[in-house]
């Protein structure tokens, strides 16, 4: 095999593996939370009863109850102020704000998350009390955690004072991530409380 | 010597690994002793076990089950697995596509260390109360979820290293993706490329199952849900408190999910390194090439539907279990289409009987012999008589010991030159290589035997009360016996990697070998090549030199 001297532009070698490596980081968090759903699945249709306590009481009552879509909101703001951040090029100014906005909304997802979990605890009903509450808590969970490392993840490119170029390029990436959770966030919702 | 060169890390997973490769032989030769003589005291195990694990040096059944269990799991998840896919992996894949390093290089590192805190987590959960994870490396609930907290541990490791193979899997194929030579296509990767690929996907595709399988049972363990408890299970007669209602099987089908992948991890990069030896050392380009891609690809897409062949004693339906005989079968073709090219590659070649191209060519039959054994545990007559017995252990063990291990260490043989500019001595590696062949098959051949006679894998006394087995147990002290040479045999080869290291003969390339990896100097500098290299043809040029 022979070996001759070659340019390369490292730059669109960078952006084509942050870009696979994006995709890839994705497929292995489906596959995960796909595990985790499966297991729903398989659990629920295995059981004589479904007990559903997230839909009864105080949590079937204003606002709770129509709180999980106030949530799909904050994450389909999230998505948007994503796409803005990626759209916005080498325009620098503006670039944190928007990251910051992607934070703040992912932070109002986790707080609604943790006062809806907060206030199915008080009604009595605990991961160990059956395995459908024990799914709702690990479904739940799981996307809540999922929003918080974007929070991060949102935080960490709207501080590092990289180039405006590589700012809006990470902003494709958490574009990506965060239509991947909103998908996740619709599946658990669907899954959980359609009958 | 910076930790995100690929080649520095690639060697801090090889040291790591082979410790724990160690500590899993180890952990080996403790079991070979208590089937071997049950009820016999080992004179420093009390010393080094404690009294309440080993009292006057006898292994208790609890602490008999903590050996079988952390064994499987430190062989499979921090031995082999990183040894093939971190260290050969990490370092070759780079140099045989002519990039300067890895894509990821800050996130490579990262990965290693969650492998090894996981590791180390899982290996000091001995000094847990209750001691290690003792519920087998497939960990089934619920005694799993009863188990000491040293189960725990297990999970959290491995959880952990379902993270440490994810960054390793997305840096690896985005290497491959976007870092390659110019004129480096798709076609023209090594084989051996093509194997580890595979392998990254089916680890980034697989392995989150078992993650999230690990987050059920550590709520189970930790929260007290029910996942995998079912309704009115007792234990000692004492009904266990938990609200019931999970499944059981439903930690097998996750499982399974990557478990069976997880063979094909130990296997595909095996093959791989066995075809970069076997075109250098015989002078033969790989025959049918892009079948042999088609084979590797389809074999890792094929494994991940193939799982529930593990459990076809868990009362499944005919139609699922007939699915899963069928694809199970069907797994075995490119199977045979691999074995096959790489035999056929031999035809009219120049072979060279050198260390690497011994382990390299017993691989084949090794592996040839672990895969024919499965096909009856494939199909669900047969699996119902030889499911749970020594048949089990000799299949899996003829894939991954004198399999994936003698692919190892022909690896190791064929690129010793480039990682140290020295070669290892033949004279040496012949007395390892045969040493290892002949003791590896004293080991495992019986099992077989012990299997069809229905001797149990899991029995602390081996299987005495098997009256049918009795003539099948007088292997057990010839195997054991058989592994501690084993272990002298491979003496030699850290001897020789030593020696050699620092006084063996001074070499470039001493096999001519036509793979990128050799166009640059040996060892390779920081950035791998002088200039960037320009590819203009296929890796395996063998069949132009004159005859």
């Amino acid at each position: 095999m022979s070996a001759t001297v070659a340019a390369t532009s490292m730059q669109d070698r960078d952006t084509k593996a942050a870009d696979v490596g994006t995709w890839l980081f994705l497929a292995s968090l489906v596959m995960f939370y796909g595990a985790l759903f499966s297991g729903y699945v398989l659990l629920r249709a295995g059981s004589d009863t479904w007990d559903t306590p997230w839909k009864e009481g105080a949590l079937a009552e204003w606002p709770t109850a129509v709180d999980h879509w106030f949530r799909t909101m904050w994450l389909g703001f999230a998505v948007m102020q994503s796409r803005r951040l990626s759209g916005l090029g080498a325009v620098a100014p503006g670039l944190p704000r928007f990251a910051w906005l992607i934070v703040a909304a992912a932070a109002m997802f986790v707080w609604r998350s943790w006062a809806m979990a907060d206030l199915l605890l008080r009604t009595g009903a605990t991961p160990a009390s059956s395995v459908p509450t024990a799914c709702w808590f690990v479904l739940t969970g799981t996307v809540a955690c999922l929003v918080g490392a974007g929070a991060l993840a949102s935080a960490w490119v709207a501080l590092e004072p990289v180039p405006a170029v590589q700012r809006a390029r990470r902003g494709a990436m958490l574009e990506r991530y965060w239509l991947v959770v909103l998908g996740i966030w619709i599946v658990t919702v669907g899954g959980l409380y359609l009958e | 010597m910076r930790i995100t060169d690929h080649k520095t890390l690639s060697v801090a997973y090889g040291i790591t690994a082979g410790v724990f490769l160690l500590v899993g032989f180890l952990l080996m030769l403790l079991l070979r002793w208590q089937l071997a003589w049950p009820g016999q005291p080992i004179g420093i195990a009390a010393a080094i076990f404690g009294e309440t694990n080993a009292p006057g040096g006898i292994l208790l059944p609890e602490f008999y089950y903590q050996l079988v269990a952390m064994h499987g799991s430190v062989m499979i998840f921090l031995a082999v697995v990183p040894l093939a896919t971190g260290a050969f992996g990490g370092y070759l894949v780079p140099l045989q596509i002519g990039a300067s390093g890895l894509a990821f290089p800050r996130l490579s590192v990262v990965g290693f260390l969650v492998y090894l805190t996981a590791g180390l987590l899982m290996t000091a959960s001995f000094a847990l109360p209750g001691g290690a994870a003792n519920s087998g490396w497939t960990s089934y609930p619920p005694l799993s979820v009863i188990a000491s907290s040293g189960q725990s541990a297990w999970l959290v490791g491995v959880f952990m290293l379902g993270v440490s193979s994810m960054l390793g899997a997305v840096t690896l194929v985005a290497t491959v993706v976007a870092h390659r030579a110019r004129g480096m296509t798709l076609m023209r990767l090594p084989f051996f490329v093509w194997s580890q690929v595979v392998t990254a996907l089916l680890l980034l595709l697989a392995f989150p199952a078992l993650q999230a399988a690990a987050v059920f049972q550590l709520m189970d363990r930790v929260v007290g849900t029910s996942f995998f408890l079912p309704t009115g299970l007792a234990v000692s007669n004492t009904p266990l408190a938990v609200s019931g209602g999970g499944n059981p099987l439903l930690w097998q089908h996750l499982f399974w999910f990557l478990a069976h992948p997880e063979v094909y991890v130990l296997v595909l990069p095996a093959m791989g390194i066995v075809a970069e030896v076997i075109t250098a050392h015989a002078r033969r380009s790989l025959w049918r090439y892009g079948l042999m891609v088609g084979a590797v690809v389809g074999l890792g897409a094929w494994s991940m539907v193939v799982w529930a062949h593990h459990m076809f004693l868990t009362g499944m339906s005919v139609t699922l279990s007939s699915f899963f005989q069928v694809t199970t079968m069907a797994v075995s073709v490119p199977s045979v289409i691999l074995i096959t090219s790489l035999v056929v590659t031999l035809w009219g070649g120049a072979i060279r009987y050198t260390t690497a191209m011994c382990f390299a060519l017993a691989f084949l039959p090794m592996f040839g012999l672990g895969g024919v054994t499965g096909l009856p545990l494939g199909l669900g007559p047969s699996d119902l008589i030889l499911h749970d017995t020594y048949y089990v252990v000799g299949h899996f063990h003829y894939l991954v010991a004198p399999g994936t291990l003698f692919a190892l260490f022909a690896g190791v043989y064929h690129w010793f030159p480039k990682f140290t500019g020295r070669r290892l001595h033949e004279g040496l590696g012949l007395v390892h290589f045969v040493g290892s062949f002949v003791t590896m098959n004293v080991i495992f051949l019986p099992m077989f035997l012990m299997g069809i006679m229905g001797v149990n894998r899991r029995m602390y006394d081996g299987g005495l009360q098997y009256e049918l087995g009795q003539s099948a147990l007088a292997w057990n002290p010839l195997m054991t016996w058989s592994a501690v040479a084993l272990g002298l045999f491979q003496i030699v080869f850290v001897w020789n990697i030593v020696w050699s290291a620092r006084r063996g003969t001074l070499a470039e390339n001493p096999w001519r070998a036509t793979t990128l990896e050799w166009m640059t100097t040996s060892p390779p500098p920081p950035g791998n090549f002088a200039e960037p290299p320009i590819v203009t043809g296929a890796p395996y040029r063998y069949d132009e030199e004159p005859a």
